[in-house]
């Protein structure tokens, strides 16, 4: 059935080229939103997994920075353009194949982000039977395990935490128990990491203040955890974390910074002074742990701190299987600051603790008929032009397929990062179409994906639940309330209203 | 009315300054003194995106001021230069286009628009 109005007809000129957008993240709707700005006679369709779009902007940035939400005021104006169509509930690979895709499109973009993480591969890490290390678990495997984690104690990944406080539909029921006990140990020292951190710590009234999921707000209400560790196997000069998300939890009301005193080496201070961010960067460290050595802390004083120079080793459970700490391995750093590893040493040490999370990765899913390099965790690709898996020889490539965002490059960067990187790709899709290297539409643009079985949440089903929750937020002073798209019933009534209040 | 005598007062108070793109185009735009470059950029239909929208909260909007208009500016906030530090292609005199605001004395001023530096890539593990 058509899940769709035929907007394109409203055109003057038919559009002439047609790009399926497979991921309806940042990446996805900054090519649309260059595509559509550079060339009129070119139509869009964004297929999205989930019902709501913007991907991380959504489900990942925390939800104590509204004002990086901002940007989604961009791809609401990419949603009202008359030549973008929004196919939400659409995941592609299970409801619509690729090859399916590039039949109906003069091309295809790729910028379906990444849907999995990296593993600790430490004994204890799961419950019961391991999920082995050499095969990456799927992601139904890992939901799963994260699940049971959760109820645990440990180990839970930071894609599904963040999810969970965030609202996706896919963590709604991970349940973490935040009341067992008074220590969180976070693995990895990046801006994630201190996003979990902060909404661990943070006073419960500002984040009630925010669009937080209610389950989330709940528990943390009840939060027992005091005390947050993130470990790093290297050290100071290698943490990935930001100073913007540094100063802030300089700055958390009632959080003391309990830094261990730095000590810098005269080749690491040379080090840092090269380079302007990591000097800004490690200067406030120093700074802070100089200030931590005169904190004076009550019993229930809330803090974080960082262990530099610790692996995981192990993680420790009870008989029940309860998670009652974390085992650690010494490292030494080899190599020059800046590119320094970490070398496993003898020496361990326990930390007891009730919560861990893993926060060391995310990492990208291969799509059924898409070239994948396992080893990245990408698609292969060279400038955003998909490739066929380097075999021996020059890669070869796949005309009309291209890749932005973190599906593309790895799953690093801020979203300026994607915005440029999403720019790069569309612009050689722009030049490929200059070139006449890029077919015009293969089928009349009213005759896109049409067999479609399942409910398509569309742009008019987008409207009505983004004014049903800002309207939500509105009541109760907070700047939205998501809905979390997990009750059938809720379902059952976007999808009467969509039938008949389309227009 | 007063919007009309407010309008009059500022088209006394236009300056001259010039976006170079990142392709090195020259755009040469008349700014009013309270502008800031993002706004002014937007007004102009200037390719600098903002996409925190002037909150500090993203580094879209970096810009590349000469060294003798920077010097004339106010030092940067600390939260600024936290931002600046994550934009592509830093130099001694980049700036956030939203936290820039045009007086007289910039007037004559060239705004280089760097673009996108595609390989320079933050951690945000
Ligand atoms: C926890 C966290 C916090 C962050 N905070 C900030 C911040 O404060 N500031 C900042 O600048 N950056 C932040 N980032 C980084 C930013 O979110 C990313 O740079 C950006 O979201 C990457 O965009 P993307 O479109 O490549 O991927 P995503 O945002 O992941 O979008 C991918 C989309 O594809 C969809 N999808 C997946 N599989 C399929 C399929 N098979 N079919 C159809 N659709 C599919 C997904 O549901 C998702 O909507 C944060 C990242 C994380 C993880
Ligand atoms: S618009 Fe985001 S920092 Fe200027």
């Amino acid at each position: 059935r058509r899940a769709e109005p035929q907007q394109h007809q409203q055109q003057q000129t038919p559009a002439k080229y047609s790009i399926a957008i497979v991921g309806g993240g940042p990446a996805g709707f900054y090519v649309a939103h260059h595509l559509l700005k550079h060339r009129q006679d070119i139509t869009v369709d964004i297929f999205e997994r989930l019902r709501m779009p913007f991907g991380l902007v959504r489900y990942g940035v925390a939800p104590d920075h509204p004002e990086v939400k901002n940007v989604t005021n961009t791809f609401e104006q990419v949603l009202a353009n008359d030549r973008t169509q929004y196919f939400g509930n659409v995941e592609v690979g299970k409801d619509i194949g690729l090859k399916e895709l590039q039949s109906l499109y003069s091309g295809v973009v790729l910028t379906y982000g990444a849907e999995s993480d990296q593993l600790l591969s430490v004994p204890g890490e799961f419950p019961g039977p391991r999920l082995s290390d050499n095969k990456h678990p799927s992601l139904a495997e890992l939901h799963q395990a994260d699940r049971s984690a959760a109820a645990s104690g440990g180990v839970i990944s930071a894609r599904s935490f963040v999810g969970w406080y965030n609202g996706h539909p896919d963590q709604t029921a991970l349940n973490p128990s935040l009341t067992r006990g008074d220590t969180a140990v976070v693995f990895g020292q990046g801006n994630v990491s201190l996003d979990i951190a902060r909404m661990l710590l943070a006073p419960i009234d500002a984040l009630q203040r925010t669009d937080m999921a209610d389950h989330a707000l709940a528990e943390l209400r009840r939060s027992t955890i005091k005390r947050v560790v993130l470990v790093g196997r290297r050290g100071p000069l290698e943490v990935a974390f930001t100073i913007k998300e540094l100063r802030e939890m300089t700055k958390l009301p009632g959080v003391a910074s309990t830094l261990k005193r730095l000590e810098l080496t005269p080749e690491e201070v040379a080090y840092y002074n090269n380079e302007r961010p990591r000097r800004r960067l490690t200067e406030l460290l120093v700074s802070t742990s100089e200030a931590a050595q005169s904190l004076t802390l009550t019993p229930d004083q809330r803090r974080w701190e960082l262990l530099f120079q610790r692996m995981p080793d192990g993680i420790v459970r009870d008989a029940a299987g309860n998670v009652t700490g974390v085992r650690l391995r010494h490292t030494a750093l080899q190599g020059a600051p800046g590119s320094r590893s970490a070398v496993a040493l003898e020496q361990t040490e326990f930390i007891p603790c009730s919560l861990v999370i893993r926060s060391i990765g995310y990492r990208s899913l291969a799509l059924p008929e898409l070239p994948f390099d396992a080893r990245r965790g990408i698609i292969p690709n060279i400038k955003g032009r998909v490739v066929t898996p380097s075999q021996p020889g020059e890669p070869t490539i796949l005309p009309g397929l291209y890749c932005a965002g973190w599906v593309k490059h790895g799953p690093l960067g801020i979203i300026a990062t994607t915005m440029n990187d999403s720019f790069a790709t569309s612009s050689l899709i722009l030049d490929d179409i200059t070139k006449q290297a890029l077919p015009p539409s293969p089928v009349a643009s009213s005759a896109s994906p049409s067999a479609l079985p399942q409910f398509v949440f569309n742009k008019q089903a987008f409207l009505a639940a983004n004014a049903t929750e800002l309207a939500a937020g509105t009541a109760q002073e907070r700047p939205r309330i998501k809905m979390l798209h997990a009750d059938p019933a809720t379902l059952a009534d976007a999808q009467s209203e969509t039938a008949h209040g389309a227009n | 009315s007063s919007a009309r005598a407010q309008s009059t007062a500022a088209a006394s108070d236009k300056v001259n300054v010039r976006f170079i793109t990142e392709h090195n185009e020259i755009i040469a735009v008349k700014a009013s003194v309270g502008d800031n470059i993002l706004d002014l950029a937007h007004a102009n239909n200037i390719d600098l995106e903002g996409a925190c929208e002037g909150t500090l909260a993203c580094s879209t909007c970096h810009v590349v001021l000469p060294k003798q208009y920077y010097q004339l500016l106010p030092e940067p906030e600390d939260e600024e230069n936290d931002m600046l530090d994550l934009a592509f292609g830093l130099t001694n005199t980049s700036r956030l286009g939203c936290q820039v605001i045009i007086t007289k004395a910039l007037e004559g001023m060239d705004i280089k628009l760097p673009g996108g530096a595609l390989d320079a890539r933050r951690a945000d593990k």
